[in-house]
């Protein structure tokens, strides 16, 4: 649940353009891949289109856990749908969620490269972990807690490099904080990794032609 | 068969968890209670507005982020814009 919670002006301009140019071309690229493909499957659209709709809800409810949390779905999304596709979906819903007051429009491109990380990671860590964990709920969860912990440290890495407007801290006093909530961020991994693997067993139960690398 | 998790997996994932799950609550022991926009204006130590929910709002605790207002209008356009596409391309 990776998500840069910064008001519009904490980085600077220059921050702002850089991260947006580079998720710019990240969806450039998702671009380029979905259209080279031959004919895109009609199920992966319908199904980008509901993970987009089950991840907007879901990133605007705040959970009563660790303080307030909310989850954000970008590892099932990557499983399901994959790192293209997905990229299209985590962009559709950081804009929607900017429109509503939920993040900075500034913050975007920031959040994007946080979110097509998690998609990536959890798409690559659900396929390279089938030999090991045949079985989809212990793979689906490890495939999200790698995802969400490796969005945190792009969400670190963010942040440290862009500085904060007005921030009076360090940089090693900023990593110290922004370790604690990435942290405790991880707590709320858990939940998202048990919703993942349950979401992801159900599914290859009751529709595996879904996810085609898992039919058997 | 495919889907089913073994007894090894089940016991290296709950190990994951375990190890995680006490990482994150020594984080938040240290950190404290806090919302989640205070918990980042804590962390870069930033004074923000607006940063603390205010008590007893939500339902059970849940509560919308954001404008609700707004919220439910974007939902509701996406509904509408999700059936008329429906209609119009006979998916």
């Amino acid at each position: 649940m990776a998500h840069i919670h910064l008001e519009d002006g904490a980085f600077t301009l220059f921050w702002v353009v850089v991260w947006w140019a580079i998720a710019l071309m990240l969806i450039c690229a998702a671009l380029i891949r979905v259209r080279s493909a031959k004919k895109t499957d009609n199920r992966k659209i319908t199904l980008a289109a509901f993970c987009t709709a089950a991840a907007f809800a879901i990133f605007q409810v705040s959970i009563p856990l660790f303080g307030g949390v909310h989850l954000n779905l970008t590892p099932l999304i990557g499983i399901l749908v994959g790192p293209a596709i997905g990229s299209f979906v985590v962009l559709i819903i950081n804009i929607l969620s900017a429109a509503i007051g939920h993040g900075g429009w500034g913050m975007i491109g920031a959040n994007l490269l946080v979110n097509v990380i998690e998609v990536v990671v959890a798409y690559t860590v659900f396929r390279a972990l089938k030999k090991i964990f045949p079985g989809a709920f212990a793979r689906g969860g490890i495939a999200a807690l790698a995802s969400l912990f490796c969005g945190n440290l792009a969400m670190i890495a963010i942040i440290l490099v862009s500085g904060v407007q007005g921030v009076t801290q360090t940089p090693s006093q900023v990593l110290a904080g922004l370790s604690l909530l990435a942290g405790v961020n991880m707590g709320v991994a858990i939940i998202e990794a048990v919703i993942t693997g349950m979401i992801i067993t159900y599914i290859i139960r009751v529709r595996p032609d879904l996810l085609e690398r898992e039919r058997p | 068969m495919i889907g089913i998790s073994t007894g090894k997996e089940w016991v290296i994932f709950a190990v994951i968890i375990a190890i995680v799950g006490i990482a994150a609550l020594a984080a938040f022991q240290i950190s404290g209670q806090m919302g989640i926009e205070e918990r980042f204006q804590n962390a870069l130590g930033i004074s923000g507005e607006g940063g603390e929910e205010p008590e007893g709002s939500g339902f059970l605790g849940f509560s919308i982020e954001g404008q609700p207002l707004l919220y439910a209008g974007i939902v509701c356009g996406l509904l509408i814009l999700c059936y008329g596409a429906y209609r119009h391309f006979s998916i």
